[in-house]
């Protein structure tokens, strides 16, 4: 599986489905409740019992627990099952690489509550991502009465003022202006050539 | 029986059916544009288009074949559980099947099952369903298409720092789901 690892992208690329709900804010809400839900849920539970399965066929349990999720939610409530592509793009790639296996790391060790506690963040960031994005498309529909952004055009135009606040904060700015600057010299190195 | 009580929990939805197939054929162009393209694609839009559609065709072509495989038990008195259209597993297994057999990612896979489930959704019967996966193969195509043109010519346009990635590539899908949009209505 080949995705990208950053947030910012899983972000994206996990709301990008919600486009279908658009044009309701209650089932947005409840949709992107069920995918933190899920995702919750799978990092939790499929971290155990992935050593049940034969590392080769890892991918296909992976999807048939989240057909299985789909299904029960869309049996129960008759929300559509397009949230589960949004499950799938926020799980991490390194959550089903075949090295990465949970009888390497003992239960009780630091590791554990680390990697379920920046799990736990991301899913809840996307649902206050999700929530953020609908409130401010339902003040702009109900206060300002601009209907475009009940639609997929008006939705990614949010996307994209989203994408950018994101891309351009200060620390993310500052960042790269370190990395960007020449390093300087360390004493000891080798001096270079002049003519 | 593995229907549930409610009967046709799909039934409020295909009053606004037409929408939701807009708004998903535009996600599916996100995804697909975005997921399943690569890099040297850009570079290469004439070779790369030929890709474009020869990939949508295989989508239509299994789409076409699951949609006559869940709706041709309906057409005789008594439905087997096991295809009825709310079978979200089975359109599952039989889609990573066909996204295997046709060597494609994990997101033609997703797509493809959502499709199908959408399709199976919003129409009974075999003629319009088949018509609607009409739809979302050129749909999806034409997305496809635009957002592979329009990245092409991004690469010679000097573009601020702060919208290339993410941003720009929101801005695009935007652009070209509204002029799907006004097209669609």
């Amino acid at each position: 599986m080949k995705l990208p690892e950053s947030l910012l992208s899983r972000v994206i690329l996990a709301y990008v489905p919600f486009l279908a709900y658009g044009a309701s804010f209650n089932r947005m809400c409840f949709a992107a409740a069920c995918v933190a839900v899920v995702f919750w849920v799978t990092v939790f539970f499929f971290w155990f019992i992935r050593r049940f399965f034969p590392e080769r066929f890892l991918k296909q349990a992976f999807f048939l627990w989240l057909l299985a999720w789909a299904q029960a939610v869309w049996y129960g409530t008759s929300l559509e099952p397009w949230w589960m592509a949004s499950v799938f793009f926020l799980t991490p790639v390194s959550f089903l690489e075949q090295g990465n296996q949970a009888s390497h790391v003992r239960v009780f060790s630091r590791v554990l509550p680390r990697y379920f506690w920046e799990r736990f963040l991301a899913g809840f960031g996307f649902l206050g991502f999700v929530m953020a994005l609908a409130v401010l498309q339902e003040v702009l529909t109900q206060r300002f009465k601009i209907l475009m952004f009940y639609f997929p055009p008006g939705m990614l135009l949010l996307l994209t003022g989203a994408a950018f606040l994101w891309k351009n904060q200060s620390f993310h700015r500052s960042q790269a202006a370190h990395y960007a600057s020449p390093r300087k010299k360390k004493s000891g190195a080798r001096p270079q050539r002049t003519r | 029986m593995l229907r549930r009580a409610k009967k046709n929990p799909g039934r409020d939805l295909r009053g606004q059916g037409d929408s939701v197939t807009a708004f998903l054929m535009i996600a599916f162009g996100v995804l697909l544009s975005i997921r399943e393209s690569r890099s040297l694609w850009i570079k290469k839009p004439a070779q790369s288009l030929s890709h474009i559609w020869q990939s949508m065709g295989e989508f239509f072509l299994a789409l076409s074949f699951m949609t006559i495989f869940f709706t041709a038990p309906t057409i005789f008195s008594q439905t087997p559980w096991l295809v009825q259209k709310d079978s979200l597993v089975l359109i599952g297994v039989l889609s990573y099947a066909f996204s295997n057999l046709y060597k494609k990612g994990d997101v033609f896979f997703l797509v493809l099952t959502l499709a199908v489930f959408l399709v199976l959704l919003q129409q009974d019967d075999l003629s319009g369903r088949l018509l609607l996966c009409l739809k979302l193969y050129l749909g999806i195509g034409f997305f496809q298409t635009c957002f592979l043109g329009l990245r092409h010519r991004l690469l010679f346009s000097n573009l601020p720092v702060s919208m290339q990635g993410w941003p720009v590539l929101c801005l695009l899908a935007s652009f070209i789901s509204l002029v799907m949009w006004k097209v669609a209505q």
